[in-house]
């Protein structure tokens, strides 16, 4: 039997057309099941509507503001779409000092990686993992924003390796998940460390307005490698 | 500062440099979007964790925000798709879950009906029961009744058919009355004032 759950819906609201009250209430009649959904709805409706208002956490406006930068002129966001298009049809590669042993490679290339093109992380950009030992903070991704500002060495992607080891991979994918597998920018620069204690991933991204033109801004994200969610984010113009 | 604004205005303001308007927007909608989550989730802490998602997801996106939908549907389905995403981290299950059959969403009253005269104590029960009404009647249930946003806006939000939200808003709640146990015939206190009342 089917049951006119819209209808009731209707009725319980008050708007139920003249019309469809005949056959809703016959319906009611003969139909035991409807009739106590009929009678838990009214229950449930009312005990929905009863629920009291949550106050947010005392820190929700600080952490988005804070992860959202807080301060001077957001515009690096409004090229990052751009960006991502742009780098798909011109390759950059970016030369990475202090990376540690592993080789970075970058551009589109796939080869080798054991990414799914779904999970790619951003502009599917493969780069080597830096393992630190530091505690990253708010203050710090923005220091690490600054000071990426003078490494972003940009060059054609020519003499880019393609080796991806396994835990680039990983934390490629957690990175991505990070950001629901949308454009954030061109990825740079990965590394392990940890977020106000809190095993990170810390993500560096070039963006800037694409159309060839060079990236403008260095974004700096921190996402936890425990479930890949983002914990917070810097950004400094180049 | 930007209290009087519209919405609209503070966005074409972010979108043209000011991270100002934007603070406004949070501290605007954050209780709200905060109950969203709640309610949905039904856990304080995944309750922020997808608060401060769907604003920094807001942030990204809010590039492309172009003013088809209010701002408020728009961060309304921002946040249920914040919500959906730490369910599915949490449970390993599919984005979208469809329909159970017929008489599959019936849930087990959470414990007897309460009888307290205690608004609050009340209320616990209800966040409870809430937990144990299927994610696809819960997400639509809560806008309706918690949010309290029109059938046409929570179609918008959810991108389904006005017709679908009334059918699952009607299960939703009936999901929600059987939890509780209230409409069995132990009638809680507090629902018995509200009967004598309605």
């Amino acid at each position: 039997m089917n049951h006119p759950y819209e209808l009731l819906a209707d009725l319980m609201d008050g708007t139920l057309d003249e019309g469809d009250l005949a056959g809703v209430q016959a319906h009611l009649d003969t139909c035991a099941s409807c009739r106590q959904d009929l009678a838990d709805a009214k229950a449930g409706g009312r005990a929905a509507r009863s629920l009291p208002v949550e106050d947010p956490p005392a820190d929700l406006h600080r952490r988005v503001v804070g992860a959202s930068g807080g301060h001077g002129t957001p515009s690096w966001y409004r090229w990052a779409g751009v960006a991502a298009a742009a780098a798909a049809v011109v390759a950059i590669a970016i030369a990475l000092p202090n990376v540690g042993t592993d080789p970075a490679t970058l551009g589109g290339d796939s080869t080798g990686s054991q990414l799914e093109s779904s999970e790619m992380a951003p502009n599917a950009a493969q780069v080597a993992v830096d393992e630190e030992d530091t505690n990253y903070d708010g203050q710090a991704l923005e220091d690490l924003a600054e000071s990426e500002k003078s490494r972003a060495v940009v060059s054609t992607a020519a003499g880019a390796e393609d080796a991806a080891s396994g835990r680039a991979d990983a934390a490629l994918r957690c990175v991505s998940r990070a950001f629901d597998n949308q454009q954030v920018g061109q990825l740079t620069r990965l590394i392990r460390a940890r977020f106000e204690g809190e095993e990170a991933y810390i993500a560096v991204y070039l963006e800037g307005p694409g159309a060839g033109q060079p990236p403008d801004t260095v974004a700096v994200w921190a996402a936890s490698s425990k479930d890949c969610t983002i914990l917070s984010f810097a950004s400094a113009r180049i | 500062m930007g209290v009087s604004e519209t919405d609209e205005r503070l966005v074409r303001r972010f979108q043209e440099g000011s991270s100002e308007a934007f603070e406004v927007l949070v501290q605007r909608h954050g209780t709200r979007v905060y109950n969203l989550c709640f309610r949905i989730l039904g856990d304080a802490e995944e309750a922020a964790d997808a608060s401060q998602d769907t604003f920094l997801a807001a942030l990204r996106k809010l590039s492309t925000f172009r003013g088809d939908a209010a701002f408020t549907t728009w961060l309304h389905r921002v946040a249920v798709n914040a919500c959906y995403d730490s369910l599915r981290k949490k449970r390993r299950r599919p984005l979208l879950q469809l329909a159970p059959e017929e008489g599959d969403e019936r849930p087990e009253p959470s414990r007897p009906a309460p009888d307290h005269a205690d608004g609050g104590v009340f209320s616990v029960d209800v966040a409870e029961a809430l937990r144990q009404v299927p994610e696809e009647f819960r997400v639509v249930l809560v806008l309706a009744d918690v949010q309290d946003l029109p059938y046409d806006e929570i179609a918008a939000v959810l991108d389904i058919p006005v017709g679908t939200v009334k059918s699952r808003v009607f299960r939703g709640r009936a999901a929600l009355g059987r939890a509780l146990g209230v409409a069995r015939g132990e009638p809680s206190r507090a629902s018995r004032t509200s009967e004598e009342e309605a």
